[in-house]
This record gives structure tokens, C-alpha cells and sequence, in this order.
């Protein structure tokens, strides 16, 4: 390992001359590397955001439950009682009518004048119910069968077209994170095999001096690596720029969507792929070596 | 003394003696052509060696034999008492280490300096940076290239790029010199210079083996002569000329 490090200044200098004798070519391959990893990093970014905005949704599952019209205040508090007892309930709390109407305007915004129409408020008072999401049956169940209940809204339907689409992200991120490996390991592997041959003479010559193999293979290896982190540094500046805009476009007309943060999303992404880049990198210049040691 | 003993003395004398023994060694290539029939050479330490022969006789088979850049089909080779043909591959860098090597062509790395060449055979075999500034100089003025350490392999002449191939083979120290014709590509004048340098080499006791058509050269050196034909070895001289 000391000899590497020693001759650091050599292997930089030799990644150099590999990148240079076919710049054009290494260059394409820069740009292509860097926009299937921009891909990829758009399909994980999805990802990500569909499952957190999922868990999000799901951490704050509830269901109302609209009872009858002439029950007493003493009425309403033993039901959220019993309603509290249920298995999955997390908790039950009253929202009266006022509260309805003002959740309503806070909704509507500046639409919210329409309410002014009505001469009564038309908001009935209703039981707020904070559920256990994958307990969300038995708990409907359970409420159907009490007394009172006349009406049970739950947001089954929204919850699993979001669980659909985080589904489909899902089976989309696998599909291009399988491609983009694929993808990257053949064309690195395939630009390191034209390096190793375009230096043939010299690494002839290292061999006959006595290096090993591991010294002659090592600025193969860095040039590939260099190639793949390049590679994810312009795909995760691209990414940070795109999903900035994106960011911009839904949290301003959506903001009941629980976006995760965008400066935990950008870093968590430019780990990821800067690593995943760096093992394809090496990983493509290993069978690039391998394919060329016994033609060599 | 027994001559179970007298057998244990002369084996250990004949093993500290013979720096290179190839027995009964053969290679053919892919196409079914004989490159080598038989080839049994011993090359003792300190030693100067011709090895001549028309092209394709076989001279190169022989030196790619010594390098272990191909293996032979038979027959072994041993250096420095290590049968080379059980190598293992990771072993042939440590083999080359210690048989510095020159080629008609130089190869010599076009972006390094002189003094880069040189030290740079010494740098893929880990020696300590003391030891390269130490010894790079040495072995540069040894060849009289001391003033031109800083210039690059194209700013040189075909002898001075030949000279700084025999630098780099000679930097290490190692017991073999093999030069498979050094001196192809040079006129007569610089030709010599390079002779005299090899001459210098093995006095220092280096042994040296050389391929060469250099009729001249052979003839006024007065060294050992091996002349291979068509893969067999037909002549080994002492003090031979290029022709019987």
C-alpha cells in the first residue's frame, strides 16, 4: 500500500495520459455515465419522495365519524371513549363545528369566500379519529357496529392510490438502478479495455521491469473511477437543480403534501450516488482488466 | 571424505556457479512451428554471452523463455537455482526484478525524463526514494548521461536513448543482463559506445547475455558464442567469432 501512496503522483499522471489519448471518447463517456446516473438519480429521488410522503400520510391516517345529530355532550364523550378503547386507535377527539368551518377556509384559502353563501354554518361537529393505518378495517368494523354512528368518511381510496404509486416508483427505482449498474459496468469496462489497449506497449514494458500486476492495473482502475465520480457529480448537480424547481413547483400550490426536506433529499442523493458510481467505476474497470489479461 | 559428500560439495558448487541451466528445453507455437528443440545452455556468473543466429532461429523464444514472457512446453530452466517454469504468476515480477533487460527499440516511457526512466524501475519495485537519489546518478554518469538527466527520450539520439535502456536494466543491481539487439538500430561509432559500456557492466559482474546479428562486434570481442539454427543450438564457443 505504501508504494501506492508513494506513487500517487505517477498513477495521477497516468490517468491523465489514459484520459487523454482517447478524449473524445472518454468524454462521451463522462456525459453518458453522468445522464444514466441523472436518471437513475430522478427514478430514486421519486422513490424517496413518494415512500415519504406515504409514511408521512399514513403516520397521520384518520378517519371521521359522524354521529347522531341530537346526541348530548355526555353522549359524544362516551362514544370517543369506547371509539378510544378500539384496537389500532391512536386517538379520538371532537371537532366541533366552528373548528370544521375554519379547517374549511384554511383549505379553500382565498376560494374560502364561497362559505359566505351559506346563512348557517353547514359543518356538522364530528369525531376525529388518529389510526393505526393497516388496522384501518377492523377499526371501521368495530365502529359500525356502535351505537349512534351514522356516517364513516375514511380516505381509503387516496391511501391506496398513494401506496400504488410508491409501488410503482418502487418497481421503477429497481428496474433503473439494474439498468444504469449494467449500463455503466459495460461501458467502463469497455473504455478501460481501450486504454489498456492503446497503452499495450507500455504496460509490456512495466511487466519486463518487474511491476506487478497490481501497480500496472491501479491508474486503469482510478481512471475508471474518476470516470464514474465524475460521471455522478454532474448527475447529482443536475438532479439538485431539477428537483429544486420541482420542490418550487409543488410546495408552493400544494403545501398540505409533506415533502421531505430538500437539503436532507440532495445530501442523502449525493452520497448515494457518488458511492454507487465509485463501486460501479470500480468495479467496471476490474472486468475491463480481467477481460484484457489474457490478450495482453 | 565420502563421495556421498564429495557429491553434496560439488552439487553445492556447481548450484552457486551456474547462474542460468536450460535442459533439454522445447517450445512450439500455436501454428505447430518449432521455435525450440532441446536447448540445453548453462551460463555461468560473471559471464559475457553472444547468442546468434539468422532471424527467427530462435534467439527471441530463448530471451521470452528467460523472462518467462512464454513458458517452454519441456524441459526446465532454472536461475539463481529457481526452476522458473514452476513460477506462479504473481512470482514473475520478483524473477524480472533481478534480469535487467535492453531491447533494439529502447522502450523506454516517452513522458518521463531521463532521470525518471531510471529511477522509475526502481520505484514499481518499492525502493526506498534514499536509495533512488542515491543511486539514479550513479548509474547515469556509469553510462555518461549525467548532464542530459532532465531531458526527455526524444530529445536524445538512438544511442543515448540505448544508453538510458541500459541504465534503467542496470539500476536494480541484477545478476543477468539480457540484451536482445541493442544495438540494431545504431550506427557502427555509437554501436561501440554501447559495447563498451556492456563490456564495463559485466566487468563490474553483472553476467551479460546478448542477442545480436552484430557480425563486428562478435568477432572482436572474443566471448562466448551460443549460435542456435531452427530452434537447436549448433555451436557453443568459448572466445568464438559470429561465423566457425
Amino acid at each position: 500500500m505504501k508504494k501506492y501512496f508513494y506513487n500517487l503522483g505517477y498513477f495521477l499522471k497516468e490517468v491523465k495520459n489514459i484520459i487523454s489519448l482517447n478524449l473524445l471518447s472518454n468524454m462521451v463517456t463522462l456525459l453518458s455515465i453522468a445522464l444514466i446516473l441523472f436518471i437513475l438519480t430522478m427514478v430514486i429521488s421519486g422513490w424517496w419522495i413518494s415512500g415519504d410522503v406515504l409514511g408521512a400520510i399514513q403516520e397521520e391516517a384518520e378517519i371521521s365519524v359522524y354521529f347522531d345529530e341530537k346526541f348530548s355532550d355526555e353522549d359524544i364523550a362516551f362514544l370517543i371513549k369506547d371509539i378510544k378503547i378500539i384496537t389500532g386507535v391512536k386517538d379520538a377527539r371532537l371537532v366541533e363545528e366552528i373548528e370544521a368551518h375554519e379547517r374549511m377556509e384554511k383549505i379553500l384559502g382565498k376560494e374560502a369566500q364561497v362559505l359566505e353563501y351559506f346563512d348557517d354554518n353547514p359543518f356538522s361537529s364530528f369525531i376525529e379519529v388518529n389510526i393505526q393505518l393497516d388496522k384501518v378495517n377492523i377499526i371501521i368494523e368495530s365502529l359500525n357496529d356502535m351505537r349512534g354512528i351514522e356516517y364513516i368518511r375514511d380516505n381509503r381510496e387516496v391511501l391506496n392510490r398513494l401506496q400504488n404509486i410508491s409501488e410503482i416508483f418502487s418497481f421503477l427505482g429497481i428496474l433503473v438502478v439494474a439498468a444504469a449498474g449494467m449500463t455503466t459496468l459495460v461501458i467502463i469496462s469497455h473504455i478501460i479495455r481501450l486504454g489498456i489497449h492503446a497503452n499495450r506497449e507500455q504496460i509490456n514494458t512495466l511487466r519486463l521491469l518487474g511491476a506487478p500486476e497490481g501497480f500496472i492495473a491501479f491508474p486503469f482502475l482510478l481512471a475508471g473511477l474518476f470516470l464514474t465520480i465524475g460521471g455522478s457529480i454532474i448527475a447529482v448537480s443536475l438532479s439538485g437543480f431539477i428537483l429544486k424547481h420541482i420542490y418550487g413547483q409543488i410546495s408552493g400550490p400544494l403545501p398540505f403534501i409533506p415533502l421531505p426536506s430538500f437539503g436532507e433529499l440532495i445530501s442523502n442523493l449525493r452520497v448515494l450516488i457518488i458511492v454507487a458510481g465509485g463501486l460501479l467505476g470500480l468495479v467496471g474497470g476490474l472486468f475491463g482488466l480481467l477481460s484484457t489479461r489474457k490478450a495482453l | 571424505m565420502s563421495s556421498f559428500k564429495q557429491l553434496q560439495l560439488y552439487v553445492r558448487w556447481k548450484g552457486r556457479d551456474l547462474l542460468i541451466e536450460m535442459v533439454n528445453v522445447s517450445k512450439k507455437f500455436g501454428d505447430g512451428f518449432r521455435a525450440l528443440h532441446n536447448v540445453s545452455i548453462n551460463i555461468k556468473n560473471g559471464e559475457f554471452v553472444f547468442i546468434v543466429g539468422q532471424s527467427g532461429a530462435g534467439k527471441s523464444t530463448l530471451i521470452k523463455l528467460l523472462l518467462k514472457e512464454i513458458s517452454a512446453d519441456s524441459g526446465s530452466i532454472i536461475i539463481n537455482n529457481k526452476d522458473i517454469s514452476k513460477l506462479k504468476r504473481k512470482e514473475i515480477p520478483y524473477l524480472r526484478r533481478n534480469i535487467g533487460v535492453v531491447f533494439q527499440d529502447f522502450r523506454l516511457l516517452q513522458d518521463k525524463t531521463v532521470y525518471e526512466n531510471v529511477a522509475f524501475a526502481m520505484e514499481v519495485i518499492e525502493a526506498p526514494g534514499k536509495d533512488i537519489r542515491r543511486k539514479v546518478p550513479i548509474v547515469l554518469s556509469l553510462v555518461g548521461l549525467s548532464k542530459k538527466s532532465d531531458l526527455y527520450p526524444h530529445q536524445l539520439s538512438g544511442g543515448e536513448q540505448q544508453r538510458v535502456s541500459l541504465a534503467r536494466a542496470i539500476v536494480n543491481g541484477p545478476s543477468i543482463l539480457i540484451a536482445d539487439e541493442p544495438t540494431g538500430n545504431l550506427d557502427p561509432d555509437t554501436s561501440w559506445e554501447i559495447m563498451k559500456n556492456l563490456n564495463e557492466i559485466n566487468h563490474r559482474g553483472t553476467t551479460v547475455l546478448m542477442a545480436t546479428h552484430a557480425k563486428d562486434i562478435v568477432d572482436s570481442m572474443k566471448k562466448r558464442v551460443i549460435e542456435i539454427e531452427e530452434g537447436i543450438v549448433i555451436r557453443d564457443e568459448q572466445r568464438g567469432g559470429y561465423e566457425v
